[in-house]
């Protein structure tokens, strides 16, 4: 399924996706970080827990359209070689957010809120056409 | 008797099936207007696609059309007959709207992918005769070789081996004219005897330079002849721009179908859609007996489209008249503009762009926002 329409909110750190079926769907920075398909993700191997803590203050810092099939999330912990499948992305906002999303939750109320975020440390994402590295 | 309307010539319209589409002209939307002042009935259609060898037929088939459905729906046979019929018939090729941060290919209306699993299917000689075809039917059009290894179009469109594309500024050149296609190739930026001995990411990155940086003036269609497999360049290209459609070009042998359909589940995965099927090589007329044989076997080309639900959009036969005339750099449908086997390019071209132009309209292509909240 491709949505129809991509909010990225980058001080609150969340993307929305938009179908034409009318769902919408908003899931955190931390969350795609964190279900990176790339091999270079890092936390395949980590337990959700785990993963959750050290993704959940990640922010997105670039969005790239792959063709017509994907999605390329960049993210300020340097890692940018996600490519999120339309398929892979709907699976992710849906069955996979539901069941994860009460990790983020708690880690919310236990961790109290994300520190807000310096404003000036984050630069504008850039919607870019090629791959910064050039492959 | 029945009072001649509007509504009743758009009704007759709507039976009137476009060879093209396999869909009629009117849930097609191709019908712009229908006037009907006493017995004047003026009928505009806009075609997405671009025609010009068989304009007048066309035109000719929705004037015999209206009167044949008038006649039997009412009207005296002879009052129908004696209607004065205009059609105006014109071609618009959409833009494929690309997202906004692929606006980096300017010019460019449409891209099409030329592509086998296999090599030595014909695939370069059939992506050139298909730019020339239709820029025969009217369209501007490029063709992009897509094969850094062995570029071939250079040589197929009777460019000069010392012909090399001029810089416009710093990062962009312009294209190289030839037999009124623009052309870009790798075979311009190096010695045709010289190979290009690089390993994958180079190559990508050189076909993204040829992409990016060549200066494509008001293309209706950029044809991308692609190398064979499903490998790195193909990947490349899927990834960096938005193919409108892709053309599998297959001899109808099993080996090369196999590969072909490879070819077909990669376009799939990428997203981009498959415009159909080209049967190259279908049949071999022998020179000195006149005698048909499948040398490649049968309906392989078709079995495929079938399988794939895609469309045979033409087979070509295997003649050697296409090979030589490809090979002194003047392919069949320059060389032979009317001939029986440009014929059927133009057939190929035009399916492919009737299939490209109902392809258009349903694309959904997510909008990109970036929101301070």
């Amino acid at each position: 399924m491709v949505p129809s329409d991509i909010q990225f909110h980058r001080l609150s750190r969340t993307l929305t996706l938009e179908y034409d079926t009318g769902e919408t769907y908003s899931v955190p920075a931390g969350f795609l970080r964190m279900h990176s398909s790339s091999a270079e993700s890092g936390y395949s191997e980590m337990s959700v827990e785990q993963a959750v803590g050290r993704c959940r203050s990640i922010n997105i810092v670039a969005i790239d359209a792959v063709g017509n099939y994907a999605l390329r999330l960049g993210f300020d912990d340097g890692h940018d070689s996600g490519i999120y499948t339309w398929a892979y992305l709907y699976d992710l906002v849906t069955d996979r957010w539901r069941e994860q999303s009460h990790y983020f939750n708690a880690a919310k109320t236990e961790g109290g809120e994300i520190d807000a975020i310096d404003q000036q440390s984050i630069s504008a994402p850039v919607v870019q056409l090629f791959d910064p590295r050039g492959n | 008797m029945t009072q001649l309307t509007a509504a009743l010539v758009e009704q007759q319209l709507s039976h009137f099936q476009d060879p093209y589409l396999q869909m009629d002209i009117v849930t097609a939307g191709l019908v712009k207007s229908v006037d009907v002042d006493s017995s004047k009935v003026t009928v505009a259609v806009q075609l997405g696609y671009p025609l010009l060898s068989g304009k007048q037929h066309y035109i000719e088939r929705i004037q015999n059309h209206l009167i044949e459905g008038l006649a039997t729906s009412g009207m005296e046979r002879e009052q129908a007959a004696q209607l004065d019929i205009v059609v105006q018939l014109s071609s618009r090729i959409h833009t494929h709207k690309p997202q906004k941060s692929l606006a980096s290919i300017n010019g460019i209306k449409n891209i099409i992918a030329v592509a086998s699993g296999k090599g030595g299917v014909g695939k370069s000689t059939t992506a050139v005769n298909i730019a020339l075809a239709l820029k025969q039917e009217g369209a501007a059009v490029g063709i992009l070789d897509a094969d850094i290894y062995g570029p071939s179009i250079p040589a197929m469109l009777g460019v000069d081996v010392d012909t090399r594309p001029e810089p416009v500024d710093e990062k962009h050149f312009s294209p190289i004219e030839a037999l009124g296609l623009q052309s870009i190739s790798m075979g311009y930026f190096i010695d045709l005897n010289t190979p290009v001995v690089w390993r994958g990411p180079k190559v990508s990155g050189a076909l993204q330079q040829l992409l990016s940086q060549t200066l494509w003036s008001d293309l209706d269609y950029l044809i991308i002849d692609m190398p064979p497999g499903t490998g790195d360049i193909q990947l490349t290209l899927a990834q960096t721009i938005p193919v409108t459609g892709a053309v599998i070009v297959t001899t109808p042998q099993d080996i090369a179908l196999l590969d072909a359909k490879k070819g077909i589940e990669m376009f799939r995965k990428v997203d981009v859609p498959v415009l159909g099927v080209v049967e190259n090589m279908s049949l071999h007329t022998c020179s000195e007996c006149g005698h048909s044989e499948a040398i490649f076997g049968e309906k392989g080309g078709e079995r495929l489209a079938e399988e794939y639900q895609a469309r045979l959009l033409g087979a070509l036969p295997l003649a050697m008249q296409v090979r030589e005339q490809t090979d002194q750099g003047l392919p069949t449908v320059a060389a032979d503009p009317t001939g029986p086997i440009t014929q059927r390019y133009l057939e190929i071209a035009k399916n492919m762009a009737g299939v490209l132009s109902l392809q258009d309209r349903n694309k959904v292509i997510p909008n990109i926002k970036i929101l301070n909240d």
